[in-house]
């Protein structure tokens, strides 16, 4: 289980941007992290991977202190600017002992990709199918997307879609922020709500289709119009 | 150790292109004044030659003779230019990892294992860079001394080798000094670390205060601390000495410190 | 392998091109002395303590200790122990010596190796530690002020010579102008005795020499209204004190009070010639000699090095690329007592001569 207990940011005398967010993933579970724009989600997800610091919060992974059972996939690129899909697929071989090359080649295949391809001149949504390989390539119980799907094509859309019902899922907790609900509603098993800064609401998606009828999407629209 | 060796590498892969070029650039730069300085004084003697009706030993005797100490004088400047763009290149290693199409300061920082490898693969990138700037600048030395004498006429030239004052305040013929040097650099590049990595740790003002605040504190510390010692009036000079050396190394230490702190603790993509 | 391929390059190019500096300055000439004795043992105890001081001034800077005997010691510097140099009196003492001797209120005085420092805070006790480099020890006394002393607004101590286990110090008040007092100190007794030094002047006092009541000193004065300053030699018996007229330059170091207290020596160089006068005091007769020495000073002027100690005159004089000659002449007599040249075997412009020193 990944648990994130009690979140706090604050930049200056602002308005705190997190204010004790607590919630957790399990594992072999999608959960999807709603909230507007601007409202910290992409924070939280980056300061679960120590990628900016914050003022209290403690986040376990499976009851330890340790970032190394998740991977993160960001909304943008990371490698540096001259590589090549192949450059960047042997740097992560050198750096992460729990890649696998096997999975990478497999997807790469999937999402017709070439090795010799230059990332930055790859279009948006290469881009994102490739920065998806990153993550489902390391051997991590628990990946974290942030905004998987922004900005990219219809097609590509599908296509990573496809990946969220894969066998690539087993065993794995997902974590992501999104604004496409509709498209994947069907694959996620938990909302979080974000609002001012606070989890205002959690619910398992089937409990909420089943006993409240609602779709995500329209529990969506309450929360946020209250 | 085989990360950070890597990871070295990697910074180094990066900047090649630019090295490259600078060194090429310094070392063309630099033997292109001395050709240029041959044949300038070979043209101004032969001026003289003709304007006051002259024999070419006449003129060179009161036009005096042109020595590589002379020749090379150029270099104090090109030396500095290429410290400048070190300075940058210290600065810009870090810059270049947040700022361009893609980020790879998160890549850096989502690495298995301990932060501390991220700082010492840049820190050694630029020492390697410095000594390779000080080692290269010899060689341009001997070899722009080599061209000098096979370009230049016999009799124009005067003396043997020689370089100048400001030369030689970095090549003193003592290897312990090109080991102080480069310390001494190491350290300029530690503190400039420390100052970037404030800065991007804290949001803009609070950054630039911390970054003040630092600047402040060493300035303190180097005047309070003779003020300090002045007064007291009790040490002898190799003590002075002795306390300075250790001031130095604390600090030296302290900045090591405060940038991985800043880079486990407080670094912010 | 090829993962490090940028950082071997660095490391290869950096170890290459270091190498070649390294390998530059091992290849420059260090000089190569030997000397060679013209007359004159260099065992001999006036001389053989003497070493000359030559200094590189080329690409290396490298100083040399040539002792008359061949031997020679060499010394390089580097940024860092430049830094831990102390000043040149300190002479290896211990560091509470050193210490004490950076008070403000110590002088220092070297003679023989022996450094003298003597100093009074409050003008009730008088403070005075000599280090004796030769025996590595440091000798620390105090003795309460003598009773006129006691009387001075702020005392500067000055120790001034050693005769025998004497050693004579000026006590100035530096705060009044009032006059100079002599004292004698006897280093074995650990007495304090006041010396009468009638004293025409209030001006500054050097003394050129003491043997027994014998002083001879002179007085710099500065002239009202004129740039000048007046100086005046006086020889005292430790009651009168009479001038002596007719002598011309009288600097300190170049004129001292023959060892038998009876003559009065006095250099003068000029360039290539080597001039002293022995004044008789008894019988006011002076005594010209002088040698010529073929000197060729350097592109600076520098070359020439010239003392008197011990009624010997000991000079070095640059004579050539990388030739020093070493004169000791007995002044008295003018006979050499030893001549040797120091030879550089590469012949090399760079080294100069600094100085003698006695070991």
């Amino acid at each position: 289980m990944l648990e994130v207990h009690g979140l706090k940011k604050r930049y200056g005398r602002k308005k705190p941007i997190l204010e004790g967010v607590s919630f957790s993933v399990r594992p072999d579970s999608i959960t999807c992290l709603i909230g507007l724009n601007g409202e910290g989600k992409s924070t939280i997800l980056k300061a679960i991977m120590g990628l900016v610091p914050v003022d209290a919060g403690t986040v376990l992974v499976d009851g330890e202190v340790s970032r190394e059972k998740i991977a993160f996939v960001p909304d943008l690129q990371t490698m540096p600017g001259y590589m090549t899909i192949g450059d960047a697929l042997t740097y992560m071989g050198d750096y992460y002992p729990d890649w696998n090359p096997k999975v990478a080649e497999e997807l790469m295949g999937l999402f017709k990709l070439l090795t010799t391809d230059k990332i930055l001149e790859l279009s948006k949504g290469n881009q994102a199918k490739f920065s998806l390989v990153l993550g489902f390539a390391l051997d991590r119980p628990y990946l974290l997307l942030d905004e998987p799907f922004a900005g990219i094509d219809l097609f590509t859309k599908e296509q990573i879609s496809w990946i969220f019902s894969s066998h690539y899922m087993e065993g794995r907790g997902i974590l992501m922020t999104t604004h496409e609900i509709v498209e994947i509603e069907h694959l996620i098993d938990r909302v979080v709500f974000l609002q001012d800064g606070r989890i205002i609401d959690e619910h398992d998606t089937e409990e909420m289709r089943e006993v409240y009828g609602k779709s995500v999407q329209d529990r969506m629209l309450e929360v946020y119009q209250r | 150790m085989k990360q950070y060796l890597m990871l070295t590498n990697e910074e180094l892969k990066r900047s090649w292109k630019m090295i490259v070029a600078v060194i090429l650039a310094m070392a063309s730069i630099e033997i292109l004044t001395v050709v240029g300085r041959v044949i300038y004084q070979e043209r101004q003697v032969r001026n003289y030659m003709s304007d006051a009706k002259v024999t070419e030993s006449e003129a060179l005797r009161s036009f005096g003779k042109l020595s590589f100490e002379q020749a090379s004088s150029y270099f104090s400047y090109v030396i500095m230019i290429g410290i400048v763009l070190v300075i940058l290149y210290a600065i810009q290693i870090w810059y270049r990892d947040w700022f361009g199409e893609s980020k790879y300061i998160y890549r850096l920082l989502l690495l298995p294992g301990g932060r501390a490898k991220i700082f010492f693969a840049k820190w050694t990138s630029l020492a390697l860079v410095i000594i390779s700037f000080i080692g290269l600048q010899w060689a341009v030395i001997q070899l722009s001394y080599a061209i000098f004498n096979w370009l230049i006429k016999n009799n124009y030239r005067a003396s043997s080798f020689d370089i100048s004052m400001t030369l030689k305040q970095l090549y003193t013929m003592n290897v312990v000094d090109v080991l102080i040097l480069l310390i001494l650099s190491l350290f300029v590049v530690s503190f400039l670390f420390m100052l970037v990595l404030l800065e991007r740790s804290y949001r803009k003002a609070k950054g630039l205060l911390f970054i003040v605040l630092e600047v402040i504190a060493l300035l303190v510390i180097m005047m309070g601390g003779m003020y300090v010692i002045e007064t007291l009036d009790i040490f002898l000079s190799q003590e002075i000495s002795g306390i300075m050396l250790a001031i130095f190394v604390l600090y030296f230490a302290y900045t090591i410190w405060k940038s991985l702190r800043l880079l486990k603790w407080k670094i912010s993509v | 392998m090829r993962k490090f391929k940028f950082v071997l390059i660095l490391a290869v190019v950096s170890f290459l091109t270091l190498g070649i500096y390294a390998l530059f300055i091992r290849s420059i000439d260090e000089s190569d002395f030997i000397v060679e004795t013209v007359q004159g043992d260099p065992k001999q105890p006036a001389v053989r303590s003497v070493q000359a001081e030559l200094y590189d001034e080329g690409l290396k800077k490298v100083d040399y200790n040539v002792a008359l005997d061949g031997r020679v010691e060499k010394a390089k510097d580097n940024w860092i122990s430049g830094m831990f140099e102390g000043p040149y009196n300190e002479n290896g003492a211990p560091a509470d010596f050193r210490r004490f001797i950076r008070s403000d209120y110590v002088l220092t005085f070297e003679q023989q190796g022996t450094t003298y420092a003597m100093g009074t805070k409050d003008n009730n006790k008088w403070e005075l530690q000599y280090w004796e480099k030769g025996k590595q020890r440091v000798v620390k006394k105090i003795f309460p002020a003598p009773p006129e002393a006691r009387k001075l607004g702020e005392t500067q101590l000055s120790p001034d010579k050693r005769f025998g286990n004497s050693l004579y110090v000026l006590a100035q008040d530096i705060q009044n102008d009032s006059e100079t007092l002599l004292y004698k100190i006897d280093l074995k007794n650990d007495t304090i005795q006041k010396i009468n030094l009638p004293v025409i002047s209030k001006g500054e006092i050097i003394i050129l020499g003491i043997h027994n009541e014998t002083i001879v000193y002179y007085t710099t004065e500065i002239v009202e209204g004129a740039d000048d300053e007046k100086q005046t030699l006086y020889l005292s018996d430790g009651e009168k004190s009479q001038r002596l007229k007719g002598l011309k330059s009288f600097g300190d170091g170049e004129t001292k009070l023959s060892t038998d207290g009876t003559k009065l020596i006095m250099l003068e160089c000029e360039p290539k010639k080597l001039n002293w006068t022995i004044y008789d005091l008894a019988s006011k007769k002076s005594i010209k000699h002088k040698i010529s020495i073929p000197s060729v000073t350097d592109e600076s002027g520098s070359g020439e090095y010239t003392e008197l100690k011990d009624d010997l005159i000991y000079t070095a004089n640059r004579t050539g690329d990388g030739v020093f000659n070493v004169l000791v002449i007995d002044a008295l007599s003018e006979r050499v007592i030893y001549e040797g040249n120091i030879k550089d075997k590469l012949k090399r412009t760079e080294t100069t001569l600094n100085s003698l020193v006695y070991n």
